[in-house]
């Protein structure tokens, strides 16, 4: 490309100094390039911009609820596989009150996990006093189950219960926290839902 | 449009992106040729130019005019086109990395965008054995006709340093090519 510099007389003069091939050699046009490869550039160059440097309004205001909403998610979808025998899962004091998860879906959820895990110390006293009622044996059994064995036993099968009914059982309203209505529910739900011999199996 | 206008236009948002637009089709052709005439092979160049204009858009907020635009871009420009060429010198040594055993003159050979003759593949040969700095300085005032003045902004150094530069660079080239060429020279 040839250019108002090419005529400086200084330039012309130096490359009339070199050998004469060098001399020639500014001259050849050798190189090609794409049809219309200027055209297309600058809107090439914008595009790449705009998705290098920008990010969608309010990206990292709303990035913390996103991954932990993704987080969580993937909890409750792991649950299933968790293995019975597995006594670690225990929920840190107030890690749900913490917890932003902005979608009506994940919140039911999230108020049934607490609901469930909130529950565990009190139902299996009726779940025990329920089923047997009239031996005393077999609820002394069932009375020392721990929080973690109801949580855990719930987790294990949510997956195969309606999930209307399950949602039934989480509180409406804040704090989402245990009452004696979520404990009737969850003691009636598993009456209807759990299968009573699996349930002592596993226990 | 004059520079200043135009660079008034680029800090503010509602006109940002027509300022950098019209930054690209001044500069674009002249920029593009010298990275060129550095790599050769219009991939690269077109990569390096990319890569000089994203970069220009980052830091033309920072741009305070102290150098003409040209010298700014210029300057972008010529820096890529040298890591680039180092980053290629690079992979030829490193043993971990797949090297391009081909050499220049099949891959112009191969080139769609080349159409020269032994005389021009030579003097490509001859520019990609010069060291870095007097590949810059030889394209840029053989092939871009720069002021020596101009390359010793771009390249922030002396202009007493960057003719002994080209003249070493000349004598390399026109040895290089003698050498090789079939026909008197």
């Amino acid at each position: 490309m040839k250019t108002a510099l090419h005529s400086d007389k200084n330039w012309q003069q130096e490359i009339a100094s070199l050998p004469p091939l060098l001399q020639t050699l500014t001259d050849r046009q050798p190189w090609l390039m794409p049809d219309g490869y200027f055209d297309t550039f600058p809107q090439q160059i914008l595009q790449r911009t705009n998705t290098t440097q920008q990010v969608p309004q309010d990206y990292f205001e709303t990035l913390p609820d996103r991954v932990m909403e993704r987080i969580y998610l993937n909890a409750t979808h792991d649950k299933a596989i968790i293995p019975a025998s597995d006594q670690s899962i225990t929920e840190t004091d107030g890690y749900f009150d913490q917890l932003s998860i902005p979608t009506n879906s994940a919140n039911g959820i999230r108020r049934l996990w607490k609901t469930i895990a909130a529950a565990a110390a009190v139902v299996s006293a009726v779940i025990a006093y329920t089923l047997w009622p009239a031996e005393p044996a077999a609820p002394a059994t069932l009375s020392h189950l721990s929080d973690q064995e109801i949580t855990q036993y719930m987790l294990r099968y949510m997956d195969e219960w309606p999930t209307e009914a399950l949602l039934e059982l989480s509180p409406e309203t804040p704090p989402f926290v245990f009452d004696t209505t979520a404990t009737d529910l969850l003691e009636n739900f598993l009456l209807e839902h759990a299968d009573i011999n699996e349930l002592q199996n596993f226990l | 449009m004059s520079e200043q206008q135009l660079l008034q236009q680029f800090r503010q948002q509602e006109t940002k992106e027509v300022a950098f637009t019209n930054i690209m089709r001044i500069h674009q052709q002249r920029l593009y040729w010298h990275i060129r005439k550095m790599v050769t092979f219009h991939e690269d160049a077109d990569d390096i130019l990319q890569q000089t204009f994203i970069k220009a858009w980052k830091g033309l907020h920072d741009f305070r005019g102290e150098a003409k635009l040209s010298t700014w871009l210029y300057r972008i420009a010529t820096n890529e086109a040298l890591a680039h060429i180092r980053q290629a010198k690079r992979k030829m040594t490193d043993a971990t990395v797949p090297a391009d055993t081909h050499t220049i003159a099949e891959r112009l050979a191969a080139d769609p965008y080349f159409d020269g003759e032994e005389v021009d593949i030579l003097l490509q040969e001859a520019v990609h054995t010069l060291p870095d700095k007097q590949r810059a300085v030889f394209t840029m005032r053989y092939f871009d006709a720069l002021k020596y003045e101009d390359i010793a902004a771009i390249l922030d150094t002396s202009v007493g340093g960057l003719k002994a530069n080209y003249h070493h660079a000349v004598k390399k080239v026109a040895d290089y090519v003698k050498a090789r060429l079939n026909q008197p020279f």
